[in-house]
């Protein structure tokens, strides 16, 4: 005990458990954003918590077999996205820096649907703004690349339900001379939108599928 | 953008453009999913491995990673300012613990009570693996559970997990002369616990 600089050294998560644990936590957190009741309810009220969701249970159990025998049942590329967490990487951002900032990005988007397109977009805002009007104001976000690429069905997908597995892939690298003005000292944002496979280019005002990566300061300056 | 079909050459590059934790908190009270992901993968060893020290069971520290972080997000229009970021989330680890040792405390009274393969703590004994790790955990628990609950919290926090004083005021909300002289009754209570002959139920 009085040994404290050799007691048990800190350990990373099991391989593979950082990541599991991450892609539950946002699946939750992204599911319902709701707040979790966190403190425990009291016997009584938690009897008729447990009563009233049985009732809810019984009857949501009856209504939804009812509509599930009469409604269509809807196809993959008709849904709005998986309801279950997918099992791919959907957008994946590496990036390499030298002494001057950012030198490369290397990009790797996935999509739940074969044939889709994809539309890359570099946004970029004036670092010294106030970091919530630059959030919510996209006045303040500037469009400073964007290209329109078709992605690569892969040919033989990962087995799993419909929206939960890619079906095409596409890989690219930016490099900050690709886009308006270069590596600044400004604040940048990969985006990628996902047209599905009914869609055109047109359709990326009303992408399938919408992907963003971390806001970053390019320049190291 | 040229286009580079070989995934492989995606792999082996190491982004080190790493936003600050206050810009992601600034992302994340903006209800942004993916910058609180970034936290998470920043700090999740860090809560990981606190909760393991509060606990002795790295199972249960790898659930109440989840909790803390859940409860983060829950907790997310809080405004933070710079460099606190780390220090509210031990905060939170620290509630989510006790909750946790609360509602477990029948639980944790009894395994404690299956005595260890040996009387004498021997915290010199090198950890190798996991199990060792909580089979040396549980014998300092057994320890510092000996302690006033708020005085588990600072050593643990100033000890284990190094935290300076002032972060470690942050996370348990008490002033930083509080921390030092419960850090330093600990230590010295600690010392007397460790060197009193023991009972053969610790």
């Amino acid at each position: 005990m009085h040994d404290e600089n050799s007691f048990p050294p800190l350990r990373d998560l099991p391989p593979g458990r950082l990541g599991a644990v991450k892609r539950d936590l946002l699946a939750e957190i992204t599911g319902d954003a709701q707040p979790r009741r966190r403190a425990g309810l009291s016997f009584t009220r938690g009897r008729i918590a447990l009563v009233g969701l049985a009732t809810a249970l019984a009857l949501g159990s009856a209504l939804a077999l009812v509509l599930t025998l009469q409604a269509p049942r809807p196809s993959a590329s008709s849904q709005s996205g998986p309801r279950t967490p997918p099992l791919y990487e959907p957008f994946t951002v590496k990036t390499t820096s030298g002494a001057q900032g950012v030198t490369s990005i290397n990009l790797t988007v996935e999509s739940p649907d074969s044939g889709a397109s994809l539309q890359i977009q570099v946004l970029r805002s004036d670092a010294s703004l106030p970091l919530q009007a630059m959030q919510q104001n996209p006045a303040n976000q500037q469009v400073v690349y964007q290209e329109q690429v078709p992605m690569t069905d892969i040919p033989s997908p990962a087995s799993g339900a419909a929206g939960t597995v890619a079906r095409a892939t596409w890989s690219g690298v930016l490099s900050p001379n690709d886009w308006t003005g270069g590596c600044q000292n400004s604040l940048y944002r990969i985006v990628a939108k996902i047209a599905d496979p009914t869609g055109t280019y047109s359709s990326f005002s009303a992408p399938a599928h919408t992907l963003g990566g971390q806001w970053f300061n390019c320049s190291s300056g | 953008v040229s286009e580079d079909w070989n995934r492989s050459v995606l792999t082996g590059h190491s982004g080190d453009m790493r936003p600050a934790d206050e810009i992601l908190w600034a992302r994340v009270r903006a209800d942004d999913p993916q910058a609180f992901g970034a936290l998470f993968e920043r700090h999740a060893r860090a809560i990981y491995n606190y909760c393991f020290r509060m606990t002795g069971s790295w199972a249960t520290a790898e659930d109440l990673l989840s909790t803390v972080f859940l409860e983060a997000w829950r907790r997310r229009h809080k405004e933070l300012s710079k460099g606190l970021v780390l220090p509210w989330l031990y905060g939170i680890a620290a509630n989510v613990v006790r909750n946790h040792q609360r509602s477990e405390r029948r639980f944790s009274f009894a395994v404690r009570r299956i005595s260890p393969e040996s009387p004498e703590p021997d915290f010199s004994e090198a950890a190798d693996g996991r199990l060792d790790d909580e089979r040396q955990m549980r014998r300092a628990l057994v320890l510092l559970d000996k302690l006033p609950r708020r005085a588990q919290d600072v050593f643990v926090l100033c000890a284990w997990m190094k935290l300076s004083y002032e972060d470690a005021a942050q996370a348990l909300d008490l002033p930083v002369g509080t921390v030092r002289s419960r850090l330093s009754r600990a230590r010295t209570q600690l010392r007397e616990l460790d060197s009193a002959p023991r009972t053969s139920s610790e």
